[in-house]
């Protein structure tokens, strides 16, 4: 699924557009506030990150951070937030594309769900 | 290829530049063409490391030895050290202030997270003086 067609289900707004778009699309989805867990979960799938994006409700610089170690490169802020400019200036350097949902994570995650759209712990995808 | 190596400082309590060092070892392991697995696994476990000196430790470092068949990483710190090692190990037990909880860390699996992603790991260290963690990764092809 194009990043596109993901803001548009999730009403999302876009707040940093790195032009990044996997080949194949989005398809696989980490919902996640731990970082320590989004660490595990992409140690544990022996995959490529390529269609891998985080919805999150942190928005601290740890976020892209961590994204940044595991080459995801979509972020969704849930429940309308924006994070800090420091979050942003750091996603742009790493090339990571921000978006802010107003939908909490349950919703967020059901709205994807219901799209097809992968847990990360059934990712699956050809390096 | 011979043995390359790079040290980098980390400073305790700098958050906002915490994961820093780990960026730079991954950019370094991308320009050298290590394949991308393995620069996942040294990903994690450095980061894991530094994250792990950013929140205990008053300083620390991070030393990278690659040669033609593995990568050594050593992250020492001079900290409060670790009173129990077995006890953190254990996945969910965790030291962590509330500061450190924020940025999405100290939910006791940093050190279960290294292990998983390395190929060897050992722990040394003294209460009061610091800790030393080693760890290894095979560049298997």
């Amino acid at each position: 699924m194009k990043r596109e067609e993901l803001g548009g289900l999730l009403s999302a707004t876009v707040l940093l557009d790195s032009g990044y778009e996997p080949e194949g699309g989005y398809d696989t989805v980490c919902a996640c506030d731990m970082m320590s867990e989004l660490l595990a979960s992409m140690n544990q799938t022996g995959q490529n990150s390529r269609g891998v994006l985080l919805l999150t409700n942190l928005t601290n610089p740890q976020v892209v951070r961590t994204s940044e170690m595991v080459d995801i490169r979509l972020v969704i802020f849930l429940r309308g937030k924006k994070p800090a400019p420091e979050t942003i200036a750091l996603a742009r350097s790493c090339g990571i594309s921000i978006m802010t949902t107003p939908h909490t994570m349950f919703s967020s995650c059901g709205i994807l769900h219901a799209e097809k759209l992968h847990d990360i712990q059934t990712h699956n995808r050809d390096v | 290829m011979g043995t390359m190596h790079w040290e980098f400082s980390v400073t305790g309590g700098n958050f906002s530049g915490a994961g820093e060092a780990a960026s730079k070892i991954k950019n370094i392991l991308k320009k050298l063409g290590i394949a991308y697995e393995v620069i996942r696994r040294v990903s994690i476990a450095s980061y894991e490391a530094e994250m792990n000196i950013t929140a205990y430790a008053d300083e620390g470092k991070l030393l990278v030895d690659i040669d033609p068949l593995e990568i050594n990483i050593t992250a020492s710190d001079r900290g409060p050290g670790i009173p129990d090692i077995d006890k953190a190990m254990q996945e969910g037990f965790s030291t962590a202030t509330p500061a450190i909880r924020e940025m999405g860390f100290g939910a006791g699996m940093g050190l279960p997270n290294i292990q998983r992603a390395t190929d060897w790991m050992v722990i040394n260290s003294t209460v009061g003086k610091g800790t030393e963690i080693k760890f290894k990764i095979y560049l298997k092809t």
